[in-house]
Formats: structure tokens, C-alpha cells, sequence
């Protein structure tokens, strides 16, 4: 067993070469762009944490968002008995409120410092927190407006 | 060109804590092939040092240069790419997961080649199943090396490994440490536990007051008659 020099096996965030290499011949259907792009959306930040640190992190963020997006509807309630709607201000402080317990979180039960020893720093785990967040409060107001 | 001497260099390290000055120069080299053991008395600068190194603390004096680049901000993850591993001396692991799930991560990132041979080298058959927090301290402590035999670093890190453990468990992790680094890593470590760290290393580095002193090899560094009698004490006898 020696040493490997501990390098990361290679993972790409953008297309393969066949299917640029289909795109530039003119023959790439716009399914096949469409799944690609999702690939990079949805299926890299999934690569990028291993389980169960993705299962902890998904979980940990909704919990965290409903119990703060809930809080700042009621305070909204209260503060102003006819306004229904929570400000874009307030939801991307609700969001903001998350990533920081989010970071505080998982400093201290030494997750960042586990990932950083597998290479990955804390920006795409931000990345995904936010997108997260942003899902949450676009389904949310779509659905109850 | 021939192969790098040093894997990983910190010098001239400065660093402040407000205005508690914690290291003035300190420097450290890891050479592949090679146990570098920092001795010193706690406050001394060991971890602050370490920290520095490993990208994890920001210097501010001095330049760390791993694999041969030099960077003034180096991060963990950036390094961790190419090859560092850092074991801090408390909870270098994640209590809340199983010991399965450490080898899981680490086996998709750097491949799983190395996994088998790690847990039957370090004995961590019987703990796959365990949550980290359950774990004793020398479980914690032997599993964390057999992360490092799974991944086989370039340069691992390991913040006074041995502290804590009885004198027998003392032995045979840092008879893995020598193991590791026969295959080609360039450890660094530190403690206070000197007859064994003595035993195992091949580079002492006495670190005194933010400063280090490169002492040689373990049998120079009894001969230094300074570092015997300010840190070793009369009453120590190697082993």
C-alpha cells in the first residue's frame, strides 16, 4: 500500500467531452442539454457530500427553515394584523439565519473539519443550503401564495 | 527534476491571538519517508503551528508551501486535495456518525483500494458499526490512523495523537505512525508523551515559547544538553 498522494478521484461539473463534442456537430437534442444541465444542478452538489453528511445537511436545513420561516409568519402576524405576506427581506434573512446555524453547526460536531480533510470546502455546501432555502420559498409561495 | 526533500514547509510563522503574540518564528518541514515529532511544553506554540500549517489558522508572518507551492493563505480542503491530512487532537471524527460511514466518505473520494488492509492494520474490524461517540478514547484514536492508512496521505498532520492512552496503547499507535510513514508519508506529530515520541521519530523539533529549534535526529536531541535539562528533566532515561 503506498502512498497514493491522497488525490481526489476527478469530478467534472460540466458536460463530458462527447457531449460537447456531439453539441459542436449539431446533433445534441435539447432533451440531451436539459439532462445534462440538471446533472450539473441537482446531481453535482450531491456528489460533492458524501452520506450521510447530505442526508444530515437536507434534513438539518428544512428542519431549521420551517421553525424560522414559521416564526418570522407569526411575528409578521403580529406586527401588522393585515399584511399575510412575509417581505422578500425577511425570507432571505430567514435564509440567511439558516446558513449561519447551518456553519455554527456543523463546526462544532466537526463535520467541516471531516469534509475539508476530504477536500471539500464549506462554499458548496453553502450553495446548497441556499438552494435549498430558495426551493422551500418558491414552493411555498406558489402553493399559498 | 528530482523529488521534492520537503512535502510540507512552514516558516518563519508568526501569529497573534489579539495581542498575545503565540508564535514569533516558528518553522517546520515534513519530509516523505520521515516521522517530525514537535516537543514543547503546553502554551509553547505546537498547535497553534500545526494549525498554521494545515491551512486551518491564517499566519500572520511567513509562507507554508506544500507539495512545492507556496501559498500565504492555504486552506485545509485546497491541501487536503493534494494530499494533506490533518488529525486534531480532539474530535478529528464526527461523534454523531457510525465508523462505517468515516471509511464510507473516505473510500468515494480517494477510492476504496486502501479501506480493507487500513481496518485489519488498525484492528477496526469490530467498531464498523459503532457511532464515533461511543467510542474510548484509544477506539477514536485507531480508528482516526486507519482513516489515514485507508487514504494513504502525502503529509498527515496528527495534534499530540497519543495523549490520553495507556502506555501500552501509546506503543503500538505510534509503531502505526511508523508504519505510515514507511509507506511513503511524511508525518508530523507532537506530545508530550517524549520516550515513545523519541522512539519513533526521526526529526525532533523542540518548540519553545513561539519558536521552534530543529534538534536533529532523536539521539542528537538527547545529546543537546539544553533540550535535557529544560525539557526532558535529570530523571529522564529513553527508552
Amino acid at each position: 500500500m503506498s502512498a497514493r498522494a491522497g488525490q481526489t478521484q476527478s469530478r467534472s461539473a460540466v458536460p463530458s467531452e462527447a457531449v460537447l463534442e456531439r453539441w459542436r456537430r449539431g446533433r445534441v437534442t435539447a432533451q440531451g442539454i436539459c439532462s445534462q444541465l440538471l446533472g450539473v444542478i441537482l446531481l453535482n452538489p450531491l456528489r460533492l457530500l458524501p452520506r450521510p453528511f447530505l442526508g444530515t445537511l437536507v434534513l438539518r436545513v428544512a428542519f431549521l427553515w420551517a421553525f424560522l420561516r414559521s416564526g418570522t409568519s407569526v411575528g409578521f402576524s403580529l406586527a401588522a394584523p393585515g399584511v399575510e405576506e412575509v417581505s422578500p427581506e425577511a425570507s432571505i434573512g430567514v435564509i440567511g439565519v439558516t446558513l449561519l446555524v447551518v456553519w455554527i453547526e456543523m463546526t462544532r460536531r466537526s463535520e467541516l473539519l471531516f469534509l475539508a480533510n476530504l477536500g471539500r470546502s464549506f462554499a458548496p455546501v453553502a450553495a446548497f443550503v441556499v438552494a435549498q432555502c430558495v426551493g422551500f420559498e418558491a414552493l411555498l409561495r406558489f402553493f399559498v401564495g | 527534476m528530482g523529488e521534492q526533500p520537503y512535502a510540507l514547509r512552514a516558516e518563519g510563522i508568526g501569529k497573534y491571538f489579539g495581542r498575545l503574540e503565540a508564535l514569533k518564528a516558528a518553522s517546520l518541514w515534513a519530509e516523505p519517508r520521515r516521522v517530525t515529532t514537535l516537543l514543547g511544553r503546553n502554551g509553547s506554540g505546537k498547535t497553534t503551528l500545526m494549525r498554521v500549517a494545515a491551512g486551518l489558522l491564517r499566519a500572520d508572518r511567513g509562507v507554508v508551501s506544500f507539495m512545492g507551492r507556496a501559498s500565504e493563505s492555504p486552506s485545509l480542503s485546497r491541501m487536503a486535495r493534494l494530499g494533506l491530512m490533518y488529525l486534531p487532537q480532539t474530535q478529528p471524527l464526527v461523534p454523531g456518525y457510525r465508523v462505517r460511514d468515516h471509511f464510507r466518505a473516505v473510500a468515494s473520494t480517494f477510492g476504496p483500494a486502501g479501506a480493507a488492509d487500513a481496518i485489519q492494520e488498525c484492528r477496526v474490524e469490530s467498531l464498523m458499526d459503532q457511532r464515533v461517540v461511543d467510542l474510548s478514547r484509544g477506539e477514536h484514536v485507531r480508528t482516526s490512523l486507519a482513516l489515514a492508512f485507508a487514504r494513504s496521505p502525502s503529509v498527515l498532520i496528527a495534534d499530540e495523537p497519543l495523549v490520553g492512552l495507556a502506555p501500552r496503547d501509546q506503543e503500538s499507535f505510534g509503531r502505526l505512525l511508523r508504519r505510515l510513514a514507511a509507506q511513503g508519508t511524511a508525518v508530523v506529530t507532537s506530545g508530550h508523551d517524549a520516550r515513545v515520541l523519541l522512539d519513533i521519530s526521526d526529526v525532533i523539533i523542540w518548540s519553545v515559547a513561539g519558536t521552534t529549534h530543529h534538534l536533529g535526529t532523536p539521539s542528537e536531541a538527547l545529546a543537546h544538553e539544553q533540550f535535557r535539562r529544560e525539557y526532558l528533566g535529570p530523571a529522564f532515561q529513553a527508552g
